[in-house]
């Protein structure tokens, strides 16, 4: 009983420690889904609820960083579907804006926003990591496609984003 | 926007994430470690508690026709409401099965395109399940105290029953409809419950599937 005990606690231990080194894996995942400051911290929370969960399941042969974006992608994902058939965050990316914050809007943040929230969620997680200058293959192994297919799809989004650029200037 | 653009763009999208949600995320980690684990199985009650349910019926059913086999051959209109149920008990078991071996093999730290495919597939086994009860629960009602009446006290009310009866009670559970209605409007999941009985969000979960599969195969 007590080694169980013992063994969670230092699971914990390590837990915490890994998710401190990569958090920011999980304000850039909440950055993609969610523009309402509660459904931010909303989503957080289920991250971090879901990466506790599978946790135990971690394989440390991989990179904990491309696991820890495997799990909040999909649980990301999930919230963002789930939200959408509730009916509820029916907010937009301007309401981003509402965030306390002493720097002004540049106008390729708003473009930023407008074209990641026009984006299906799939095609979001690859900008996401696209941004985040994860390499192909990492991303093909985060989405489940191969590296040639994410190199395809991204020239598609660059010259969406290219467009709709050009559109507003 | 090149990617150095787009990288000066998303910083400055992710501070104001940040500041948003890094003091209440660090207040919130404690609790939810110790019960994130133990919400990890309620996925599974839903899905345990139709199959332990359907079951039961089963062979409650079951053992009523074994039991009086000869007297409902020789009149086969007395055997219906326990065939309609025992078909309908197999349906919710057979549902709920499927929902458990999914559930046993999903996993959020695999490819994206995998685990939100067998997720949608779960969802959409969800909502046949809810649809299903709905659907058959109001027009088919009084074949449970029918059923109960034979199992309970022996009486074949069936054989009392005419077609007239029969319509009237399917109106009735229709009737039934708008009342039902108002109380699914009064809970906050009343839309997502009334788009699930039309049949709306499985062609949604059904159509993510095809999404995900031709994102794969682009």
């Amino acid at each position: 009983m007590n080694s169980t005990r013992t063994a969670l606690a230092d699971q914990q231990v390590c837990f915490q420690a890994q998710v401190e080194i990569h958090k920011r894996i999980i304000y850039k995942v909440v950055s993609g889904f969610a523009w309402q400051q509660e459904d931010q911290q909303d989503l957080a929370q289920e991250i971090t609820v879901q990466l506790w969960r599978s946790f135990p399941k971690y394989d440390p042969k991989r990179p904990f960083s491309t696991w820890m974006y495997q799990v909040s992608l999909n649980t990301a994902i999930s919230w963002s579907r789930k939200s959408k058939l509730l009916g509820q965050h029916l907010t937009t990316s301007e309401d981003i804006t509402q965030i306390p914050d002493n720097q002004p809007d540049s106008s390729d943040s708003q473009t930023l926003y407008h074209l990641i929230e026009s984006l299906d969620e799939l095609s979001r997680a690859l900008l996401l990591l696209y941004i985040d200058e994860r390499s192909h293959t990492e991303i093909g192994e985060i989405l489940g496609i191969t590296a040639t297919n994410v190199a395809v799809k991204l020239n598609r989004l660059k010259a969406r984003l290219r467009m709709e650029v050009e559109q507003q200037n | 926007m090149q990617q150095q653009e787009m990288l000066t763009a998303w910083s400055e999208l992710q501070s104001r994430v940040e500041k948003a949600i890094s003091l209440q995320l660090e207040s919130h980690r404690r609790i939810e470690m110790s019960e994130g684990r133990a919400i990890k199985n309620r996925a599974r009650v839903s899905p345990i508690c139709d199959v332990a349910i359907a079951s039961f019926a089963c062979l409650f059913i079951g053992n009523f026709i074994a039991d009086h086999f000869n007297g409902l051959t020789s009149d086969p209109i007395t055997a219906l409401p326990a065939i309609v149920l025992f078909a309908f008990s197999i349906l919710l078991i057979n549902i709920g099965v499927r929902q458990l071996i999914l559930l046993s093999d999903l996993d959020y730290a695999k490819p994206i395109a995998e685990a939100q495919v067998k997720l949608a597939k779960l969802r959409k086994l969800r909502l046949h399940s809810t649809q299903w009860t709905f659907i058959l629960a109001l027009p088919t009602w009084f074949i449970f105290p029918i059923l109960l009446g034979q199992m309970v006290i022996g009486i074949h009310f069936i054989k009392a029953i005419t077609p007239s009866w029969m319509l009237s009670n399917i109106a009735v559970g229709v009737a039934m409809i708008p009342p039902v209605n108002w109380l699914m409007k009064k809970s906050r999941y009343s839309q997502s419950l009334q788009d699930t009985i039309v049949g709306k969000n499985i062609i949604e979960a059904e159509s993510f599937i095809r999404e995900i599969q031709e994102f794969k195969a682009d």
